[in-house]
């Protein structure tokens, strides 16, 4: 199975421009004075190239150098760059010994790769949406984190995720003996792939196992494809940290799960 | 003819002090030099950069001085006279010097205590800027048109130091008062939404919006923002912005206090004076 044509190499001569459009996002490609210009445009800021021959010249350009006879370029869907912050539609508790699964759907980012000297470099990636920031743990210390709107579901609705999200299963089981309380998932990216499958972007799946506490985590194991029917989704991205089978990432991970209470 | 220079140099009890003594510098500088090097990179992980260095500059200086003396006694310097010499001559000094032993002191607790680091942004009384340099005596602040100040330290165990880039995040707090014609919870309501529309505003630690109480002419509210200490200043500069934008679309009104200013007599009536012609 071939990805869609959105996902496919492209090549644009000097002087040539074009129009990519990712969901909210639309990337605006000019390949000129040997440079490669793009303009990120988001919703209706794109009416400015309504029966244009030529991009205008206030968008809101940035500016790579190329090689004269580079002429490649390609869009690819990636992760965030920073852990996202997922709230179930309301607070669930997970019962000991339970498993839960939820269908996560998070806005992926373009990025755009393209030759230079011959060679295929990451230019930049941008927000299908543009995220809001949030902050996971205390006002002493924490990690700076992107908020998803759209909240985790206990089953699979297309209609429910943008066209541009990922939708990333998590399986989390509760080993320990008390009832864990599900109101928010911090959820660190860096091991997770994107696919494609039948247009719609998918994760690698991943199963998560709590201990006794919820940031006691004793393990975290990715599949190598995605949950269940797009287990034969075609492979778009790598994961930026690499691929592994499991993880022991009790940074990345701790406190994953559960309450937090911001002002303390 | 080698041998006969040999002899003659180890003879010669000069000769024996001064090559004793090129001994001791050519070996306790580079020794002086490695020891404040650990120093510095051991206490490093303690204090932090600044105090680091700085007590390697301490070690530094003192094993300079250890190694001057060092290389004194073998010609013959008396370091017994000298410390009863500089006992006296401490008393005197130490009164002259009460400030400077007083900044040192204080440069000391302040390393210890690492109430801030280079490149945190403090305020120390009316002055606010960033740490350029933590030093032995003073503090080099440089602030934000671009002046450097220094700050004895003795002023900085003293007064008050807020430091303003301790924590990662920062909660921008803004005043805001509307009409008494309006909804108090739409005024809330729609300062949320302003909130949470800014990109640099954090969704966690959610917005804290205040209702402040009844002002003299207008319903008062407090808004807190919480964004990384990086957005601080996009926080405080758009947000009032974006207030005054939704206030505007929303039709909620942004009073202000209304004064006539007039002198006493020019609110009284006018005199009219009434003159009868005088009939030809």
């Amino acid at each position: 199975m071939a990805a869609t044509e959105r996902w496919h190499e492209r090549t644009l001569q000097d002087g040539e421009w074009l129009c990519a459009n990712f969901g909210n996002l639309t990337l605006v490609v000019l390949s000129i004075l040997e440079e490669w210009r793009v303009a990120p445009l988001y919703g209706e800021q794109c009416a400015a190239l309504k029966d244009a021959k030529m991009p205008p010249d206030d968008l809101p350009w940035q500016r790579w150098d190329r090689g004269e006879k580079d002429v490649k370029l390609r869009f690819r869907p990636v992760f965030p760059d920073r852990p996202v912050i997922i709230r179930p539609r309301s607070a669930l508790n997970l019962s000991p010994r339970a498993k839960a699964m939820f269908y996560v759907g998070i806005p992926a980012f373009i990025e755009l790769t393209a030759h230079s000297e011959g060679q295929y470099e990451v230019l930049h990636s941008w927000p299908s949406d543009p995220p809001s920031n949030t902050w996971h743990g205390t006002p002493i210390s924490g990690t700076l984190c992107y908020s998803v709107k759209t909240r985790a579901r206990r089953q699979y609705v297309p209609d429910d995720w943008q066209e541009m999200s990922i939708i990333s299963t998590l399986e989390i089981a509760n080993t320990g003996s008390h009832m864990l309380p599900f109101e928010r998932l911090f959820f660190e990216t860096g091991h997770l792939g994107v696919f494609e499958h039948q247009g719609r972007l998918w994760a690698n799946h991943a199963r998560i196992r709590t201990g006794e506490k919820d940031d006691s985590l004793s393990g975290v194991v990715f599949g190598s494809k995605p949950f269940g029917e797009a287990a034969d989704a075609v492979s778009l991205s790598q994961p930026r940290l690499g691929r592994v089978r499991r993880s022991m990432l009790k940074e990345a991970f701790s406190t994953f799960l559960g309450v937090t209470h911001p002002h303390d | 003819m080698l041998a006969d220079l040999i002899s003659e140099f180890w003879s010669s009890p000069t000769y024996q002090r001064i090559a004793k003594a090129l001994v001791v510098a050519i070996t306790g500088i580079p020794a002086v030099m490695l020891i404040s090097r650990i120093t510095g990179r051991l206490l490093r992980h303690r204090l932090g950069q600044q105090g680091g260095d700085l007590l390697a500059r301490i070690v530094r200086y003192s094993g300079y001085v250890m190694v001057l003396v060092a290389v004194l006694q073998e010609f013959g310097f008396n370091l017994a006279a000298v410390l009863g010499a500089a006992g006296i001559a401490g008393v005197a000094i130490g009164f002259a010097s009460q400030t400077s032993l007083s900044n040192l002191i204080s440069g000391l607790f302040i390393v210890g205590e690492r109430p801030f680091e280079r490149g945190d942004i403090i305020e120390v009384g009316t002055i606010t800027g960033t740490v350029e340099d933590i030093g032995l005596m003073a503090l080099t602040l440089r602030t934000f048109d671009n002046r450097s100040v220094r700050v004895p330290n003795e002023m900085l165990v003293k007064n008050t130091v807020t430091t303003v880039t301790r924590y990662p995040i920062r909660r921008v707090d803004l005043s805001i008062g509307v009409a008494y014609t309006e909804a108090i919870d739409h005024v809330m309501a729609v300062l949320r939404d302003v909130a949470d529309a800014h990109p640099a505003v954090l969704d966690e630690p959610e917005t804290v919006i205040v209702f402040n109480g009844f002002g003299e002419s207008s319903l008062n509210f407090m808004i807190g923002a919480w964004t990384i200490k990086e957005d601080v200043l996009k926080v405080k500069n758009e947000l009032p912005l974006r207030i005054k934008e939704a206030f505007d679309r929303e039709g909620i009104e942004i009073p202000f206090p209304h004064r006539v200013l007039a002198a006493g007599k020019a609110m009284e009536p006018i005199p009219v004076v009434v003159r009868e012609t005088k009939p030809s």
